[in-house]
Formats: structure tokens, sequence, C-alpha cells
């Protein structure tokens, strides 16, 4: 741009929040940069995205590249979701290089993909809105103030009701068996089970007449092929592949409004501030180091957006040396998310379903939910079996099944890791596996959050420590969910029952470290730093409920959006 | 007797692994993990009976753990036998305890033993049984054992295996040259392109 600024508004991070507000500022005439660390796949600027550094920058639509991506997204697990060297791992795009460190102590991990598209690349879609509940509890804005932001969202992904497979009919037979309601609206007040609405398009109409041709399918619409975590590329075309990570879909439309430019393999290390009488301190650049190169550059905009999740945000604003706020990075929480899984036998299965199997691997990874208010949610999941297995027997703070004595007031029969001739013998019965994951609702604790490390640094800071607690209270509401998810298993006619008890902090779905109220005003731009704004799950108020956060901080970015132009580009302000 | 290692001179020995040192180490774990089972063989047929052992689980956590920031694999192996010569010592006495030659205290124990050493790092007492090191915090440290456990899970049930000559080579050059033997255990097809699995559950009524 001429006149000193290298776009008006500046978006860190090309993930499930920055590609919502980068299109959002796109359509109304603001020219944005978006700065991812990640690769960008299906890009013909990026022919080895691995492998070489490709262009600097991108901004049309016509280098997106379906078959790329095609090539790209190989449908292997490892290959994809390894932590370590995956092409959805928290690095570089170089995968001859270590992943980012980062320090989670008690057991638990961070589940997150660098890239543009961010960890949409890898999520399973699930876009419920939040329990109403929990937005009149803590937040400074309404929910009632949220609906038409979260309406324009789900019409532009868009979500819609997710189409089942046998582990959806299984759980929602367990369910019904129990005398649970079924629950058709999206502001949630009461318990009950539902289809779940996800942003995955709907099923080919095709797909179940036997002539349609699977192998050679240049259709639109979802194929029930089971891949939503190892990447989805199924379509004709880049913008309508079937599962609507920001990659395939606010991507393609923000660069269609012809102002927003994509930077990828570019960190940013530093958000750097000027200050005047008016405005006090205010953003003015940002620091940004090229993960290929190691090139360091300094990029002006009039306004700067953190999209860069609730881990990096706050280590950013850190690192940076930003003021002094008591909720920066401080507030997280992650639902407290636990496995449990039932093992079921044939002629149960013929009873409930009129087949022998579930096959976990069949059909959208997460199509049905059970949402209970006051509680937390629970879906049941299949996945390819080494992200499966990881899931329900991997996983736990409660070590080796064998150390724990289950005793009948338990409602599962086993607890901890699933290790030795058991693991064999129950993924034996993988086919006839159903799991559920569970999300409860846990509160806000000033002690849980993201620091710094005093002395470990990477190329890009410190790195930062996850500290999370579960406090009494809401481990009696995990408790609580994880037993109603057993029981509804058991409803089903699962013979067998296990509870992995996943260490507290396992971080899946990481929110308000940053948050609304807080550390932002009620546009979310910084208190302390003017014409700094956050747009990712950080700057949520709190945990939802237990719904996933994916949709609700795609709602506020759209929000955000909206404030950031009154504010900052209208006539009279600029 | 302090049997905590907090003053123990373990990086002596520890620092040079010798030959065999992180092979033997990591194949004695991940086989506690991922056995291989004749009983189930005979049950359900020969494929079930290879392990992580056959399916070079033990490898992939060796390249796994070398490939972090701070390579952990080393330290992976010294957190194993730490605590079993902790444990040796205390079931048995520190004097009547041998050392091996190569410090492989973790897999001379046999199946039972192992798996007993294994719960105590999982366990609330663990603290007492990690190595102390010098360049490792202990939150550095503690995190270790819980990633070799889901390491192994995804080593041995994804399609690494799978990718045979090609599967220590870096991620970008490996080919899929066989289908996976743990997927076959297992009954999972592989990746597919579509199901014709659309159900229309009347979850209604």
């Amino acid at each position: 741009m001429a006149n000193g600024y290298d776009a008006d508004v500046i978006v860190i991070g090309a993930g499930g929040g920055g590609g919502v507000i980068a299109k959002e500022l796109g359509e109304k005439g603001i020219k944005v940069l978006v700065i991812e660390a990640g690769p960008w796949y299906g890009n013909s600027k990026w022919p080895r995205p691995n492998e070489e550094p490709g262009a600097e920058r991108g901004s049309s639509i016509d280098d997106l590249d379906i078959n790329l991506l095609k090539t790209t997204f190989t449908d292997l697990e490892d290959d994809m979701n390894d932590s370590i060297s995956g092409k959805f791992r928290w690095g570089v795009a170089n995968r001859d290089l270590s992943p980012w460190i980062r320090v989670v102590p008690k057991g638990g991990f961070t589940w997150q993909s660098a890239g543009v598209g961010g960890t949409t690349l890898l999520y399973w879609a699930n876009s419920p809105r939040a329990y109403p509940e929990a937005f009149e509890k803590e937040w400074p804005i309404s929910y009632e103030e949220m609906i038409p932001y979260y309406e324009k969202v789900e019409n532009t992904l868009p979500v819609r009701e997710a189409t089942g497979t046998a582990k959806e009919d299984l759980f929602y037979y367990g369910a019904k068996k129990m005398g649970w309601k079924y629950i058709q609206t999206k502001d949630l007040t009461e318990p009950g089970y539902r289809a779940q609405p996800n942003a995955i398009l709907g099923v080919n109409p095709m797909l179940n007449n036997p002539d349609f041709d699977i192998q050679n399918n240049q259709s639109v619409g979802c194929t029930l092929r089971g891949h939503c975590v190892n990447g989805c590329s199924l379509g004709p075309s880049v913008d309508t592949v079937a599962k609507r990570s920001t990659l395939v879909s606010y991507i393609p439309m923000a660069l269609r409004t012809g102002n927003v430019e994509i930077m990828p393999n570019s960190f940013v290390i530093k958000i750097n501030t000027g200050e005047d009488n008016s405005q006090g301190i205010y953003a003015q650049s940002v620091t940004v180091r090229n993960t290929f190169t190691g090139e360091i550059r300094e990029l002006r905009a009039k306004v700067i957006v953190m999209s860069c999740g609730s881990i990096e945000s706050p280590r950013l604003w850190l690192n940076s040396g930003l003021p002094e706020n008591e909720w920066v990075g401080k507030g997280l929480t992650n639902h407290m998310i636990d496995c449990v899984s039932g093992i079921f036998e044939e002629e149960d299965l013929m009873n409930a379903l009129g087949m022998s199997e579930i096959n976990p691997f069949v059909g959208q990874n997460s199509a049905a939910r059970f949402d209970y208010p006051g509680l937390g949610a629970f879906e049941p999941f299949g996945t390819s079996p080494g992200i499966n297995s990881l899931m329900i027997y991997g996983t736990s703070q409660k070590g080796y099944y064998f150390q724990n004595q289950t005793t009948d007031e338990e409602p599962w029969d086993r607890e901890g890791i699933i290790a030795g001739e058991l693991l064999k013998e129950f993924m034996k019965d993988y086919r006839r596996t159903l799991s559920i994951v569970v999300f409860a609702d846990d509160s806000v604790n000033q002690n849980n959050g993201v620091y710094l490390d005093p002395e470990q640094r990477d190329e890009n800071g410190f790195i930062p420590i996850i500290s999370y607690e579960l406090s009494e209270e809401d481990t009696l509401k995990r408790d609580q969910l994880v037993g109603l998810a057993c029981d509804i298993l058991r409803s089903a006619g699962a013979k067998t029952v296990s509870r992995a008890n996943w260490p507290p902090d396992v971080c899946a779905h990481i929110m308000s470290t940053m948050r609304i109220g807080y550390v932002t005003d009620t546009d979310c731009e910084a208190k302390q730093v003017k014409r700094l704004f956050i747009a990712d799950t950080s700057v949520l108020c709190n945990g939802l409920g237990g719904p996933n956060p994916t949709l609700t901080s795609q709602a506020l970015a759209t929000r955000t959006a909206e404030k950031i132009v009154a504010k900052y580009f209208t006539p009279a302000t600029t | 007797m302090d049997w905590t290692n907090r003053d123990s001179d373990l990086n002596v020995w520890e620092a040079v692994p010798e030959t065999g040192y992180l092979e033997e180490a990591y194949k004695a774990f991940v086989d506690s993990i991922v056995p291989r089972s004749p009983d189930l063989a005979e049950l359900y047929g020969m494929i079930q009976y290879y392990g992580a052992l056959d399916f070079n689980t033990d490898e992939y956590l060796i390249m796994s753990m070398g490939s972090l920031y701070v390579p952990v694999a080393v330290l992976g192996a010294e957190v194993l036998n730490t605590a079993a010569r902790q444990y040796l010592y205390e079931r048995d006495g520190e004097a009547n305890v041998e050392p091996p030659l190569n410090g492989s205290y973790f897999a001379r124990l046999t199946m039972n033993e192992r798996l007993a050493v294994m719960a105590v790092l999982l366990g609330p007492d663990r603290i007492n049984y990690f190595p102390v090191q010098e360049n490792f915090a202990l939150e550095d440290i503690l995190p270790i054992f819980p990633i070799m456990n889901r390491l192994t899970f995804m080593g041995y049930y994804s399609e690494w295996w799978g990718y045979g000559t090609t599967r220590i080579l870096p991620p970008s050059q490996r080919v899929l040259e066989y289908f996976p033997g743990s997927w076959e255990q297992i009954g999972y097809p592989g990746p597919s392109l579509g199901y014709r699995a659309a159900r229309t559950y009347d979850y209604t009524e």
C-alpha cells in the first residue's frame, strides 16, 4: 500500500477465527493481510508445501488446486495426524524439523494444527451454539445479541443436521430407550439428544444408489468416508470440499473479495506498539519470521487482529511485552475432556440396528450429540484406528486399568489405559465398538492457564506452559456426565464399558485465556492496547457450558469485524 | 538410604548409552503394551499372534521421541530403567540387585514386573521414580511417560508399519508398501472414498 502500511488490517493466524474475520473485513472493502505460521495446502503456489518454501504470499482464488489437495491429504492417519511429524501438527511446514515445543506437565497434550485452516483442518466440524445459560452467567454481551451472528456463520459455512450411520443410530437407540428426549432447537435449555449440527455439506443424494460411482465421483457432497479428522478433500474444487474447514470455506470467500492476501510459513513473534496522547498505547506493526528462511521483517497496519488460538495469543502478548493484565493467559477452560467406549456383541447389534457391526470408521467422525445444560455435552464418534485407540484406551490420569478396582456403583467395567493382551482383545472388536467423547462444563479459574517458561525458548520466543487443575465441583459434573454416557452405552446393549479418564490438561477445546470483558472490551479490542483485536477461542468469556467452541468464536469474529470497521474504517475515523 | 534418585549418579552411565540400550528398553516397553498373544492366535487366527515387536513399534517410538525439539529418546529409556532399578531395590534390597551390564534394568524384568513398574510411572508416587536430570525440569520429564504410551497406540494402530523399507525415512519420502498387520488384526479396511451407509433413523418418536 502506498501510505506506508502493508495492509489496513493484519490478521495473525488463518485458522477458525482468522479466516472468518479476513473474509468479513475483505467484504467491507478493507485490505487484509493474513499471516499464518503453517503451510497452505491445496494451492498451486506451494506445489510441495511440506518440502519447499514456494511463493511468499497468495491472493488468487485461481491458485486453489483440488488435485493438489487430494494428493496432499492422503487419508493416512499417521501421515496426517502424527503429533510429531504429521501434516496437521503444531509445527513448521517442513516436517524434517521438530514440532514446536509446549510443556503440558500433567500428562495431557494439545491437539492443534498450524496451516491455513488451522485446527479446522482436523476438527470434526461440529458447530453447535453455546448454551444460553453460559452467556447469562458471565458474558458482557447477551446471547440474543449473538444470534444474528450465529445465523450468519451457520448460513455461510453452512451448518446443517448431520446424516448418521450405524454409530449414531446405536447412540439414539440407547438414549431413546432410557427415555431421553429428542430436541430440535439450536438454543438449548434442557437435556436431550439430537443430530449433530455440523459444518459438512449434505450427503450426496446419489450415495445409496448402487449405480453411483464412488471411485470416480466428482460431485459435491459428503460420502461418509470417515476422514474428517484426517483432512477432507472430497469435492470437485477446493471451495466445495465437503467438510467446511476455513481452508475450503471462509478462505476462498476471503480471496474472492479481492482484498485479502495470505502469507503462510510466517510466524509472528512480536506485536510492536506506539504511544500517543489521544490513544495511549496502540498496536502498529508485527515482527514476522519466515519459517523456511529464518528471515525477519516488520509489517505495518492500522489494526492488528490476534487469531493465534488460546495458547499462542496469550503467548504472543506476553512475549511482546504488552502491558500487564491479570487475565492474560488466565482462566483457561478446556471442557475436561474424557472418553468412554462400549463393546457390543453381534446379536445385540442385530437387535438394535439390524446389522452385526458398527464400523466406527464409516461416516462423519461425529454426527450425533447429547446436550445437558448445566453439565456439558457428549457425542458418539468413530475414526481411523490409531486415533480412535489412542483416545479411548491410550490416555488416562488413572494409570493402567489393572491399577483400578471398579465397583458395582461405577457404570464402567474398566478405567485407565488398556494394555497387554486385553488391548488386543478389545481392538479385535474395533468394528463392534462405540466410542463417546465427553465435554464437561468447566468453570473459569484464574489459576488455570498459559504462562511462559522463564528459561526455555524456541525461535519464536519463550515457550508456553499449560497449567490446568480440576476443581472438586467440576470433577463431580464431569463424573456425572461420564456416568450418563456409560448408561447410554449400556442401554444400547454394550457388554463391556471402559472409561479412559483423561488427564485434566488435555487441550483440544482450548478457550477463554484472553476473555472478553477482562482482557478486551465488549468489542474484542484489547483494553490496554488500542487497534489490537482478538478473534479466536481465547476471547470467549467461558467454556460455553460444554458445546464445541468453534462456531461461537466464528460468530464473535463476524461481530468483531463490524466493530473494527465502525471504529477505525468509517469515513469519520480514517 | 535415599531411594528417590535425587542424589544418584545415574548421569555417569546414562549420558553415554551403550549399543542396544535404547533398543532394549523400547522393545520391552512396547511389548508390554501390545504383546504377542499365542492364546488369541489360537482362538481367533494366526494374525492375532503378532504384537508391537513384530510391527517395529519400538523403532517408531525411538524415531518419534528423537525428533522432538528437545530429543528425549534417551531420556525415555532412562525413565524406564531408573524406575525398574528402583523397583528392584525396593523389592530385593539394593545389595541383592546385580546391575545389568549396559544399564538395561527394565528389559530384564518379566512381563508382570514391567507392568508393575509402568504402573508406578503413571501413579501418584511417580515423582520418586523419575531420573533426576541436570538439563530437564521435573515438569519436562513427567509428561514423557504418558507421551510414550500415546505414541505406542499411534505407532501400532496407524498405517506407519506399512511404510516398510521407507518407514524411518523423513515423512515426505515414505511410501505405503504393505497393508498394516494391525489393521488386519482389527478388521480396518483402510481409507475409503465413500460408504453407502446413510441411515434414516427415526429418532423423533
